[in-house]
């Protein structure tokens, strides 16, 4: 606990002298670290959405060849879900 | 800070771009509305997610990168090379919660500790726009994670070059071309017009919007009444872009003396009455040309009234109501014809409009521009290259050539061009447009569903040609 409190503190206890305060964030000395935490998720959102998406439209596709397009619209206009 | 007057200053320029800020929000959420009125039922969901996302997606980005190429960018390639701009890199103590005391050693330290987060929330704002232009414009069959490709490059990457280019007071082509854009007619809807037509050449037209003889179908908007909502808003929030685009005080005398006054982005002398004339009698004569050539057609009026103003806007900071008001009509009436001629002859399906409204009518407000405003100083020298033109004081001047030449980098090669390419690219590996069965059956109809599950559907003529278009896939 004291090794993260020391990463992640700036050493700021008072605010009494503020002329000499800078950077006031927890984490001063490691913005690299975030950097990369956030682009890491950054990069990670992308790739989960290309996949999440191809999935889903493989299937809407397979049950529209299944069950006809006329049939499918109509559902998709008529019915909580289409797809039950 | 411990001198009253200084931190008055700083404190209220804090507060100034925060206010433009909230604004500027508006515009946001007027084109997910405008969008997703213009989206189909089946469609809703969908369309305010794509717009919803690229938030947090530019803002990461804009975060990482964005930001240091506005700063960094200005002199290349033509003008030197990269300007050191530690204050904007991601991992800067200044990108943070910051006090000034420890940066007092930077003469510009305690300003950029005070400031750094609302300079860079504006300009993230702008970057939103430039993509929120482009969403509307490929509604109803493009991938969510391709628009959010695009999205990153436009929003974090070639719109903030042009403005490094073009927008920064350093740029080389306000340095040398002596190109001037005050409010954004090409650096933010030039180049996102020209991006939205570059996609959408690639993408194609929506299913059955273009008949065997190649007439355009008329794809009615779900809710056209929270189309002109939604143009409303951004209206809205457009007062806060052009205040944004100001410096709130600054010392503008070039001699010995001190005269303070609002600036342009270039550091050149206006006011915000000034700007507020020319925003409304932009916007009247938009709204007035429009009105009458589409014979009171509410989303062209309403279109126009936009359009009037980004064509207006790259002069908005000099020119007298009645020309501002004379610009915003003529773009507006050029945006129309062209949008219909383009649509036409190159059966491009634009779902809002949006590269004809901000694309068409942003080159010709740049271009147009160039000549009504020859002469002025475009800003103050850096003393990095020799200008195109210069006024007897030394300051590169405000051309038509330049202007012009200005607003093909902006269509063109930095808007149409690199999103062009990289639609071909995504295409090539089936990543850009969705299936043609999800197309016919609805974005919506898997995960997000009916978003008026208490209303019975009504079927359109439209949806009998997506039926007919829909017969032999299974």
């Amino acid at each position: 606990m004291s090794a993260l409190v020391s990463v992640l503190s700036t050493g700021l206890s008072s605010f009494s002298n503020p002329s000499q305060i800078g950077p006031m964030y927890p984490g001063v000395g490691v913005e690299w670290l975030l950097v990369l935490i956030l682009f890491l998720a950054w990069v990670i959102f992308h790739v989960v959405q290309f996949r999440g998406e191809t999935k889903e439209f493989k299937e809407i596709a397979e049950e529209v060849r299944k069950r006809g397009v006329d049939n499918m619209m109509n559902a998709a206009k008529t019915k909580d879900d289409p797809f039950a | 800070m411990s001198d009253l007057p200084n931190a008055l200053n700083v404190i209220f320029t804090e507060a100034y771009y925060w206010i433009t800020v909230v604004m500027m929000f508006l515009i946001h959420v007027g084109f997910c509305t405008y969008e997703v009125g213009v989206a189909r039922r089946k469609n809703v969901m969908h369309t305010v997610m794509k717009n919803t996302m690229l938030i947090p997606l530019i803002t990461v980005t804009f975060f990482f990168f964005g930001w240091w190429v506005y700063f960094a960018f200005a002199n290349v390639p033509f003008n030197g090379g990269f300007i050191d701009a530690p204050f904007a890199v991601p991992w800067s103590e200044l990108m943070g919660t910051h006090m000034g005391g420890a940066a007092e050693a930077d003469a510009n330290g305690p300003i950029w500790a005070r400031l750094n987060g609302v300079f860079w929330a504006a300009f993230l704002l702008f970057s939103w726009t430039t993509a929120s232009i482009i969403s509307g414009a490929v509604i109803e069959r493009i991938r969510s994670g391709a628009f959010f490709l695009f999205a990153v490059f436009v929003g974090s990457f070639t719109w903030i070059l042009d403005a490094s280019w073009g927008w920064n007071p350093a740029g080389w082509m306000v340095q040398i071309m002596g190109y001037h854009d005050a409010y954004a007619s090409g650096v933010v809807h030039a180049i996102a017009g020209g991006s939205a037509l570059g996609i959408l050449l690639v993408l194609g037209p929506r299913i059955g919007k273009f008949d065997s003889s190649g007439k355009p179908r008329v794809i009615k908007p779900h809710n056209p009444w929270m189309v002109t909502i939604g143009l409303f808003l951004i209206f809205t929030g457009f007062w806060g872009f052009y205040a944004a685009c100001n410096i709130p005080i600054f010392d503008i005398d070039g001699t010995d003396g001190v005269f303070y006054s609002a600036t342009n982005i270039y550091l050149m002398p206006t006011t915000l009455s000034a700007i507020t004339f020319n925003f409304i009698l932009s916007f009247s004569g938009g709204l007035m040309a429009t009105y009458l050539i589409s014979r009171g057609d509410p989303f062209w009026t309403y279109s126009g009234g936009l359009a009037g103003i980004i064509a207006a806007s790259a002069g908005n900071d000099l020119y007298h109501p009645i020309i501002a008001f004379g610009v915003g009509g003529a773009g507006a009436a050029i945006a129309y014809l062209l949008h219909n001629f383009v649509e036409r002859r190159f059966k491009i399906d634009d779902a809002v409009g949006a590269v004809a409204v901000h694309g068409y009518s942003g080159f010709f407000g740049v271009v147009a521009a160039g000549f009504i405003l020859w002469g002025y100083p475009a800003a103050n020298p850096t003393g990095e290259g020799a200008a195109w033109f210069a006024t007897a004081e030394g300051q590169p001047m405000v051309n038509p050539l330049g202007n012009f030449i200005g607003a093909i980098i902006m269509f063109w090669v930095l808007g149409f061009v690199p999103c062009y390419a990289i639609a071909r690219l995504l295409n090539a590996f089936n990543l850009l447009r969705i299936p043609r069965e999800v197309e016919l059956v609805g974005l919506d109809s898997k995960t997000l569903g009916d978003p008026y599950p208490y209303v019975p559907y009504r079927e359109t003529a439209f949806d009998a040609v997506e039926r007919q278009n829909g017969k032999g896939m299974n």
